[in-house]
């Protein structure tokens, strides 16, 4: 038996709330833990440069400076990944709250490339540069972006793309998420999904238009409040 | 101990070059690949006393990979190499690894589990 099965409904969106936020830092973390082993090694082989140079034989100059660009390169990366780690985290500070949701799907999206990289699969983004003010919950928005990344990544094939649209009009937000997906999808809780959706989208409004569209999602830019 | 051949696999490629030469420093001949079908058509071409393994990698995981290896090769001991909290006692362990490491991987420790296993493999 389901040990979930007697839980109340805020107790289960609770911990799936939770099993999300643990999903992305653990991978946040595995692709952290490869810079630092990276930087690692290029001071151990620094350290082993210096244990073989000698007046008579010093260390080349551009082994020097390969290794100084990699470990620069890999605190620019660690940068990088600190970075959305930190926007991510912010995210639950308030459940409702105005934020620009461009740049909210920017960060998420390279978040998740983790995720898709594994499997040879490119999310693109084509939410545009400037402003798209909301007022909504970030965190929400990006746990429904999770599942249905995980869906279509499923049944993704190397190569694949899974593309997140992001429209917004005076008053509208459509949010497009377009991959491989079968109608029947044990991995997917609909269910629960349309249960996140409705909390924070109110009357939204989710469709498919075409066989390989996962979600399509319109909601007002003030909606939640 | 006579010298001997490992293969290390990982997608970083940093890691692995700046690794190989480490450990070539140590009179260990290394090789790398940055990826399953990489590392299959290398042990096709080459034979090696050891393989080292990162769990997760992009396309064929490290658990498929050592699976094949364990099919074509199973005279080679596997090595895993993983970033996760880890245990040989653990559940995930994938079968045929018989040593694994922790990353960042101090490059001492990796010398002597290699040796253990080769040792152990009758080399």
């Amino acid at each position: 038996m389901d040990y979930r099965e007697d839980m109340q409904p805020d107790r289960i969106m609770l911990e799936n709330s939770l099993a999300f936020f643990g999903a992305v830092t653990a991978s946040i973390s595995h692709e952290l833990n490869n810079v630092i082993a990276i930087i690692d090694q290029n001071i151990g082989l620094l350290a082993d440069l210096l244990i073989t140079a000698s007046a008579e034989r010093p260390i080349p100059n551009e082994r020097l400076q390969r290794i100084s660009d990699s470990v620069q390169a890999q605190t620019d990366r660690g940068v990088r990944i600190i970075k959305g780690l930190n926007t991510f985290a912010h995210s639950v500070d308030d459940p409702i709250r105005e934020f620009d949701l461009n740049q909210l799907i920017n960060n998420f999206t390279s978040i998740a490339q983790r995720l898709a990289s594994l499997r040879k699969v490119n999310l693109e983004s084509d939410s545009e540069a400037q402003e798209l003010m909301v007022t909504s919950s970030p965190f929400i928005i990006q746990q429904v972006l999770f599942y249905c990344i995980q869906r279509a990544l499923n049944r993704a094939q190397p190569g694949d793309v899974i593309k997140i649209d992001v429209h917004g009009s005076d008053t509208q937000v459509d949010i497009t998420l377009t991959g491989r997906v079968d109608q029947v999808d044990n991995g997917w809780n609909e269910q629960y999904i349309q249960q996140l959706m409705q909390i924070i989208f109110g009357s939204v409004e989710v469709e498919a238009r075409d066989p390989e569209e996962l979600i399509h999602i319109k909601f007002s830019r003030k909606a939640g409040i | 101990m006579s010298k001997f051949r490992a293969l290390l696999v990982d997608d970083e490629k940093e890691l692995m070059t700046a690794m190989v030469e480490r450990l070539g420093y140590r009179d260990v001949e290394a090789d790398y690949a940055l990826s399953g079908a990489e590392a299959i058509e290398k042990m096709r071409n080459s034979d090696f006393d050891v393989i080292v393994i990162d769990l997760k990698m992009p396309g064929m995981s490290g658990t498929e990979l050592i699976g094949i290896i364990k099919r074509d090769h199973p005279q080679v001991p596997v090595i895993l190499m993983t970033g996760h909290g880890f245990s040989l006692d653990g559940e995930d362990v994938p079968e045929g690894v018989v040593e694994f490491l922790p990353k960042p991987v101090n490059i001492e420790e990796l010398i002597e589990k290699m040796q253990k296993v080769i040792r152990t493999n009758g080399l």
